[in-house]
C-alpha cells in the first residue's frame, strides 16, 4: 500500500450508555462533530497486486479468479474521501449513520484472470472506473432484519471503460454513467425518504425496499483511438438507461454457485436474486447521445394481463466451470426440466479449459410499458405521450452462459462466450402444434406467463406481432473483440464485433397474430405458427459509432454462414402439419452500412415519430468483406415445401440489396 | 391463414397506359362490413434488388456486368421437384420496392354474416370445422392492412416498383459434377457446378420487366385505396 494520510478525529468517546434518544430528522443533522470522521487523502493512492477469491478449494473444479494490478487513485490529483460515522437513538432503537463522500477517483483493474491447478489463463481485460459520489446510511447497527429500520442513499456519477489490452487498446465505455439508489415513500408521495431493510439472514445479504427512487443510465460510447482510459475523445452510439421508482425490491447475495453438472447441490460461488416492481414514474429510456438527443422513452408500466407479485426477477449464479463441467443443461421452451434431445443444452466448460459460468434460472420480465414518448432536444419536456407502446415480455429466461478469458488473435486478451440463453413461453409450442384439437385450443393458457414481442396501439388495446414466443440464442467459441481488424473479413469495420467460427445460432418460434394485450388468451387473429431459425457456422457482428442523418446514430455491419440447417416454416394454427417451408438453407448473407435512427414528433416532416432501421444486404458472393477463404461464394439455397410435400430448391448465388424499414406511430 | 379484400381500388399505372381497377367485384366476404377499433402501426419499406437508385431512372449495380465468360450473380435460380439438376434461371435480375405508409390495424371481423358465408370453406377434408366447433369466422380478431397516405386526385405513391429479369433460360447442373451429401442429393459438391452458376444454354425463353414509360428504369406507380383484412384460426 503507497503512502497515504490519514485523519482521525475524534469529536466524542464513542458509548451507547451515553447516547440520548434521537429522531430521524435529528439523526440527519450529524456532522464531523458528532461521531468518527474519517478523512482520506492520497497522493499517489492506494495499489493492490491482486485480489483472489477462491472456489471450491481442494476438489476438481478448485479454481482462483484473479484480479490483477488494482489501483485507487485521485486521476491526477489527491485521492480524497470521507467517512462520518455516528450512533444515536430513534426512541425506540439504537441507530448506526455512516455519511460517505468521495471526490474524483479512479479504479483501475489490470487484468482478470482465472488459475486452477492445471492452467492459467489469459486476461480477459482491463477496465477503470472513474467515479464520484455519495452514500448516506442509517441502520440499527450496519445488518438488521427486524422490520425496515434502514436509510440508505447512493449515488455516483463517472465513466466505466473496458479495453482488450494495455494503453493504446481501443475502448469501449457506459460514459456519463449514473447511478443512484434511495429508499423512498413512493412515487404517489413524491419519493420522500423512505425506510427499507439492510440485513444478513439464513441465506445471506439482503436489501429490500418498499419503495426505491433507482436511476442507471449511460452512453454507450467508443473510442478507437484511445491513449489511457481516455474520457475525451470518445464518440457516442447509443443511450440507454431507466429512471424512476421501484416497488418492493429485493436484493439477495447469497453463498452457493452452481453444481458440478446439476444445479444442486450448490458447490462454492454466489448466487445473486433480484427482483422488483415498476412505479407509476418508471421511465426506460433508448436513443441517440448526440444530435438532438432523441430518445425514446417507454412510460407507465405495468404486469402482463392480472399478473402479480414481480415485474421483473432474475436468480443468477456466478462461478467457475472447468474441464468438461456443466450445469446439467436447459431444456428449451418446454415445461418441467426433462426434455428430448432436440431441446436439450447442454453447456460445458471445454476439455481442460476453465470459464466463469454465468447462470440464469426462472428470470423473467412479465410487465410492458403503456405508452412512448419520443424525447428530444427539438421538443424537451414537452414530447407527447402515445397510448402505444412495443411490448416485449420475457415469460421464462435462462440461460448458461461460460465465459473463457482470452481474445483470438495477437492481442492475448479478451474473452470468448459459450451460451446458451432462452427466452420462453414453456410448453406452449408443442401444444401449439399437437395433434389434438382440444391441446391447440388450450395452448395459450398461460400466456400471461409467456413471452410476446408485439406492436400495441393500448388505447384500442390491439397488439400484433408474435404471442407466445421461444427465443433460443446459442453460441460456441464466440469472441468479443474490441478495435482489432478481422483477419478472415478485411473489409468489415472494425468496432465492437462478436465473432464465431463455430456455431451462433438463433430461433424465433411463436404465433403470427394480433390480440388484446389485456387478454391475449382468446379473441386473438391467429394468422400462423411462426419458427424462424438462423444457424452460422461462421458470424460476425460488429456495431460502431456512425452517423445518419446528420446526427450519430449506431451503425452496425454482419455476416452469416448459414450452416444447411436454418429454415422458416409458416403453419396453419388449426392444421400444423399444413407448413410452408423453406428450409435446409445454406449460403452467405451480409448487412452492411446498417444504421438505427429515432426521430421525435418535431423532426420529421410529417410530425410523426419514427424509427428508421437501414441497411444493405449482401447475398451470396456478394456477401465479401474481403474474404478469400473457402465459405465466400456460398450462394444462398433453400429448399421449398409445404407440408410433407417438396416442391424444389430456390437459389441466388449473389445480390446486393438495400433495405429501409420506417415505423411511425400514426395519428 | 386468410386473405379478405375490403372494396379494393387498386390503380395501375404501367408503362404509357392507366389500369383502372375501381370496378372489380368485391369479393365474397366484401360484405362482412365495418370493423371495429382503431389502432395502428404505419410501415414504410424501401427495398433496392441489385439496382443504384437515382431518381426516377435506376441502373443495376456493377456487379450485375457480365464477366468475360458472361456471368453475373443478379439472377435467381429456381429448380422443381422431378427436374432435378435443372434450373429455370432468371439472369439480369434486378429491381426496386417501395411501399409507403403501409397502416397495420387490428380489428375484428364483423359479428354477422352475410349471404356469401359458405361454411365449407372452413371445414377440414373430413368434414370437421378448422375454427373451433362453429366454421364460422365471424367476429375473429383480424389484422387490417391499408395506405391512408397520398390519396389526393392523380397520386400514385403507395407503391412504386421497377423489376427486370433480361433472361430466362434453363441451365443443367454441370453434368460432370459429383454430389456427396446424401441429405441434399442433388446439390452438386462444387458451387460453380450448379445449373444456376453456368451460362451454357444459348437463346432466351423470355424476358420480363416492369417500368413505366417516363425513363428507361422508371417505378411503375401503384396506389391502393380500401383495406385488406387478415385474419387466421
Amino acid at each position: 500500500m503507497a503512502s497515504k494520510t490519514f485523519s482521525l478525529l475524534l469529536a466524542m468517546p464513542v458509548s451507547v450508555l451515553a447516547l440520548t434518544p434521537m429522531d430521524d430528522a435529528g439523526l440527519s443533522q450529524v456532522n464531523g462533530r458528532d461521531g468518527l470522521t474519517v478523512n482520506l487523502e492520497s497522493s499517489s493512492g492506494i495499489n493492490a497486486e491482486s485480489l483472489t477469491w477462491e472456489t471450491d478449494e481442494g476438489t476438481a473444479q478448485e479454481a482462483l479468479t484473479r484480479l490483477s494490478d488494482v489501483s485507487l487513485d485521485g486521476n491526477g490529483s489527491n485521492l480524497s474521501a470521507s467517512w462520518v460515522m455516528d450512533v444515536s437513538h430513534d426512541g425506540t432503537d439504537p441507530l448506526l449513520s455512516i455519511q460517505s463522500q468521495w471526490g474524483l477517483t479512479r479504479l483501475i483493474m489490470g487484468g482478470m484472470s482465472i488459475e486452477t491447478p492445471t492452467n492459467t489463463s489469459s486476461s480477459m481485460g482491463q477496465a477503470a472506473l472513474y467515479s464520484q459520489g455519495s452514500l448516506n446510511f442509517i441502520n440499527r447497527g450496519i445488518f438488521d432484519n427486524d422490520g425496515n429500520k434502514a436509510k440508505l442513499a447512493f449515488d455516483l456519477n463517472g465513466d466505466w471503460i473496458y479495453r482488450q489490452g494495455g494503453p493504446g487498446s481501443a475502448e469501449i465505455s457506459f460514459g456519463n454513467l449514473e447511478f443512484t439508489n434511495r429508499f423512498t415513500t413512493g412515487a404517489a408521495n413524491s419519493h420522500a425518504d423512505g425506510l427499507g431493510t439492510i440485513a444478513i439472514d439464513n441465506t445471506g445479504i439482503k436489501v429490500a425496499s418498499s419503495f426505491t427512487e433507482s436511476i442507471l443510465q449511460f452512453d454507450l460510447m467508443y473510442n478507437d483511438t484511445a491513449t489511457d482510459f481516455d474520457t475525451s475523445g470518445r464518440t457516442a452510439m447509443m443511450h440507454a438507461g431507466w429512471i424512476g421508482g421501484l416497488t418492493d425490491t429485493l436484493v439477495r447475495v447469497s453463498p452457493g454457485g452452481v453444481g458440478v453438472n446439476a444445479l444442486s447441490p450448490k458447490t462454492q460461488g454466489l448466487s445473486v436474486l433480484t427482483q422488483w416492481g415498476f412505479d407509476s414514474d418508471f421511465i426506460l429510456n433508448l436513443g441517440h447521445a448526440g444530435g438532438n438527443d432523441t430518445q425514446l422513452q417507454f412510460r407507465d408500466w405495468r404486469h402482463l394481463g392480472n399478473g402479480s407479485g414481480p415485474m421483473l426477477k432474475m436468480e443468477m449464479a456466478l462461478d467457475v466451470l472447468q474441464d468438461g463441467a456443466g450445469s446439467g443443461g436447459l431444456c428449451f421452451g418446454v415445461t418441467g426440466q426433462t426434455c428430448v434431445a432436440d431441446d436439450f443444452y447442454d453447456t460445458r466448460a471445454d476439455a481442460g479449459e476453465s470459464a466463469f459460468a454465468i447462470l440464469l434460472r426462472d428470470s423473467y420480465l412479465r410487465a410492458y410499458s403503456e405508452s412512448i414518448a419520443v424525447d428530444s432536444l427539438a421538443n424537451v419536456d414537452s414530447a407527447s405521450a402515445y397510448d402505444w407502446s412495443v411490448i416485449l415480455t420475457m415469460g421464462l429466461l435462462e440461460s448458461d452462459i461460460l465465459v473463457y478469458p482470452g481474445g483470438p488473435y495477437a492481442e492475448p486478451d479478451g474473452f470468448r462466450l459459450d451460451a446458451a440463453l432462452m427466452v420462453q413461453s414453456p410448453g406452449y409450442w408443442d401444444a401449439a402444434n399437437s395433434n389434438v384439437a382440444a391441446m391447440r385450443d388450450a395452448a395459450a393458457a398461460g400466456w400471461e406467463t409467456n413471452s410476446h414481442f408485439l406492436f400495441a396501439d393500448m388505447g384500442a388495446d390491439v397488439a400484433i406481432g408474435l404471442m407466445n414466443v421461444d427465443v433460443l440464442w446459442n453460441a460456441d467459441d464466440l469472441y468479443l473483440v474490441l478495435g482489432q481488424d478481422d483477419p478472415a473479413f478485411p473489409d468489415l469495420p472494425s468496432g465492437m464485433m462478436l465473432s464465431t467460427d463455430v456455431l451462433s445460432r438463433y430461433q424465433v418460434r411463436g404465433l403470427l397474430g394480433a390480440g388484446s394485450p389485456s387478454d391475449l388468451g382468446s379473441d386473438v387473429a391467429k394468422i400462423a405458427l411462426w419458427d424462424l431459425n438462423l444457424s452460422a457456422n461462421q458470424f460476425r457482428f460488429v456495431l460502431y459509432p456512425t452517423t445518419a442523418s446528420g446526427s450519430e446514430a449506431l451503425g452496425f455491419d454482419a455476416f452469416m454462414n448459414l450452416d444447411g440447417s436454418s429454415y422458416l416454416t409458416l403453419a396453419e394454427v388449426s392444421s400444423p402439419q399444413s407448413a410452408f417451408q423453406l428450409y435446409n438453407v445454406t449460403g452467405s448473407l451480409g448487412w452492411g452500412n446498417g444504421s438505427i435512427t429515432v426521430r421525435s414528433e418535431n423532426e420529421t416532416a410529417d410530425n410523426l415519430p419514427s424509427l428508421t432501421i437501414a441497411n444493405k444486404l449482401y447475398i451470396g458472393e456478394n456477401a465479401d468483406f474481403g474474404q478469400t477463404g473457402a465459405n465466400h461464394l456460398d450462394p444462398l439455397i433453400g429448399s421449398l415445401g409445404f407440408g410433407d410435400q417438396n416442391y424444389g430448391q430456390i437459389a441466388m448465388p449473389g445480390g446486393v440489396w438495400h433495405s429501409e424499414i420506417v415505423a411511425k406511430i400514426p395519428q | 391463414m386468410r386473405i379478405m379484400i375490403k372494396p379494393l381500388y387498386l390503380l395501375l399505372l404501367l408503362i404509357s397506359g392507366v389500369i383502372k381497377a375501381n370496378d372489380l367485384s368485391p369479393m365474397n366476404d366484401e360484405e362482412m362490413g365495418a370493423i371495429t377499433g382503431q389502432n395502428a402501426i404505419q410501415l414504410s419499406v424501401k427495398l433496392h434488388n441489385n439496382v443504384e437508385v437515382q431518381d426516377n431512372n435506376h441502373v443495376a449495380g456493377a456487379h450485375c456486368t457480365p464477366d468475360a465468360s458472361g456471368y453475373s450473380p443478379c439472377r435467381l435460380g429456381m429448380e422443381f421437384v422431378d427436374k432435378e439438376r435443372n434450373w429455370l434461371v432468371m439472369k439480369q435480375f434486378y429491381g426496386y420496392l417501395n411501399l409507403t405508409d403501409i397502416r397495420l390495424e387490428g380489428v375484428s371481423l364483423p359479428s354477422s354474416n352475410t349471404a356469401y358465408y359458405d361454411p365449407d370453406r372452413f371445414k377440414r377434408a373430413d368434414g370437421t370445422c378448422l375454427i373451433a366447433g362453429t366454421c364460422n369466422p365471424r367476429a375473429l380478431a383480424a389484422i387490417e392492412m391499408s395506405y391512408p397516405s397520398s390519396k389526393g386526385s392523380g397520386e400514385y405513391q403507395d407503391m412504386q416498383t421497377f423489376l427486370n429479369i433480361g433472361a430466362m433460360v434453363v441451365e443443367r447442373n454441370n453434368p460432370g459434377a459429383s454430389y456427396s451429401d446424401a441429405a441434399n442429393p442433388h446439390r452438386p459438391d462444387a458451387v460453380a457446378d450448379y445449373g444456376f452458376m453456368r451460362d451454357e444454354t444459348a437463346g432466351v425463353a423470355n424476358a420480363f420487366r416492369i417500368s413505366d414509360s417516363s425513363g428507361p428504369n422508371a417505378n411503375m406507380q401503384v396506389r391502393f385505396d380500401g383495406s385488406t383484412l387478415i385474419y387466421g384460426f
